[in-house]
């Protein structure tokens, strides 16, 4: 077989497997998000009588990133809502009844610790606020989450050794019929150009077409597909971005040192 | 010209041929016959460049083996087929541009000439051993190496062929050296070699 023919089984393959590690990983963390949804629908309330304080500790709680929607809503209001809710028109004690302001404080933090920290600040800042939460339902996520952070850490390292041993061995297999293919033709007065030619072609499409391409679509996955831009920067530190970098490069330099030995 | 100086083949080591001076001008053809493990092959192969364990000097146009531009030089015809059994006769036969080739008329009437198949559709894993040899050969022609070797000519063709051959490698003489070896046949050539226990010895 042409060294090109099988050119054009190994690029394709290489592109499918790095596009099947990162869209299960793409996919993998917009599930964990399913998990962050269900901590915000689970809101910490706090009931107070004083409205100023409430409005004090919402401007605090805003400036935290895990804190993702705060809401006050007054006792007339609350009250009105009762009132319509049950039919409590013409009831004497709902009627002198004084009810607190209610603060909806919503999470979406990826730390158990911080959901607690925020506890403790109310707890600490504002003692006489009556807190009302589901610490059990919290513990709970918290835990799943933690199982499903695992599981998928496994199962990434699994992916991502047997894409590596898929690209290795379609490396090896595709450079020992091309060492075939090139013994024959060197010795029949072919032009050893074109084996360069040929490296470098394969080292543009394997290597940085291929890096460019994981790189873009791991980009994309994790970005909650779409490209910023902005992000780019901080992208770097990713594990999933290096590893998309660095890994076809360590692939190319095994498959290279186990053929030399082979030889 | 390939000249050999203070040769020294070795086979399993242990030195099999010894060859003190041989030279064979461009033009030339030279024939060597010899017994069965007697390394007539094996020298074959050093001059080819495929076989290193020897002693000694060769040189052809003053380049030797070793010189990474040495085997533009040779053409080496052995058992072994050299031939893309997925391509087709004038891809193997011409690389890089086959197009180029198959519009050549001097191919064509060659591979008329020893009735090979010019239609494209027929790849080479269809044809015979011999055949398989004729494109080798007609390849090595083409090519215009300055050496062409051919070890055990008569293995490969039968007397059917082997006038083409001849006149082939005649016209193929004018552009540089001949070698061939064979066991049976004998052939016209300028210089001829025994290869015998005291050895080489030209006739």
């Amino acid at each position: 077989m042409k060294a090109k023919n099988h050119l054009t089984i190994l690029i394709p393959l290489y592109f499918l497997v790095f596009l099947v590690v990162f869209l299960l990983l793409g996919k993998s963390y917009l599930y964990e998000n399913t998990y962050y949804h269900k901590l915000q629908e689970m809101p910490i309330l706090a009931y107070s009588q004083d409205l100023a304080k409430l409005n004090e500790l919402k401007s605090k709680l805003e400036a935290l990133p895990w804190v993702v929607g705060i809401e006050i809503k007054q006792n007339n209001e609350l009250k009105a809502n009762l009132i319509e809710k049950y039919k409590l028109v013409n009831d004497d004690i709902m009627r002198s009844t004084r009810l607190p302001n209610l603060m909806i404080i919503s999470f979406q933090g990826k730390e158990k610790g911080a959901y607690l920290q925020i506890l403790q600040q109310i707890r600490t800042d504002y003692p006489n606020f009556l807190l009302d939460y589901d610490i059990q339902g919290v513990d709970k996520l918290f835990n799943n989450l933690n199982a499903y952070k695992k599981i998928r850490n496994t199962l990434v390292w699994v992916l991502i050794s047997f894409a590596f041993m898929i690209l290795f061995y379609a490396n090896i297999y595709y450079e020992s019929c091309n060492n075939e293919y090139w013994r024959i033709y060197l010795k029949a007065g072919g032009d050893i150009s074109k084996r360069r030619k040929l490296f470098f072609k394969k080292f543009f499409f394997t290597y940085v077409f291929g890096v460019i391409l994981s790189f873009a679509t791991a980009f994309y996955l994790q970005n909650d597909r779409q490209f910023d831009i902005n992000k780019l920067d901080n992208s770097y530190t990713n594990v999933h971005y290096f590893m998309a970098f660095v890994l076809p490069f360590v692939l190319a330099i095994i498959s290279a040192l186990y053929l030399r030995k082979k030889k | 010209m390939l000249k050999i100086e203070n040769f020294e083949l070795i086979n399993h080591s242990e030195i099999i041929l010894i060859v003190e001076k041989l030279i064979i001008d461009t033009g030339e053809f030279a024939y060597f016959n010899g017994e069965n493990r007697s390394g007539k092959s094996l020298l074959l192969s050093s001059l080819g460049a495929v076989y290193h364990n020897y002693h000694g000097k060769i040189y052809l146009s003053n380049k030797e083996p070793c010189d990474k531009n040495y085997h533009k030089l040779v053409r080496i015809i052995q058992n072994e087929n050299l031939i893309f059994g997925d391509l087709g006769i004038v891809e193997n036969i011409g690389f890089k541009e086959p197009d180029d080739f198959r519009a050549d008329s001097s191919l064509i009437d060659l591979l008329v000439e020893f009735k090979l198949p010019v239609e494209k559709n027929i790849k080479c894993s269809q044809l015979s051993q011999s055949e398989l040899k004729c494109i080798e050969l007609i390849r090595a022609y083409m090519q215009k190496p300055m050496m062409l070797i051919i070890d055990d000519l008569d293995n490969y063709f039968d007397s059917t062929v082997f006038d083409k051959i001849y006149n082939l490698l005649v016209k193929m003489k004018k552009q540089g050296t001949i070698i061939i070896t064979s066991g049976k046949a004998e052939f016209n050539a300028e210089k001829q070699f025994v290869i015998t226990e005291k050895g080489l010895i030209q006739k």
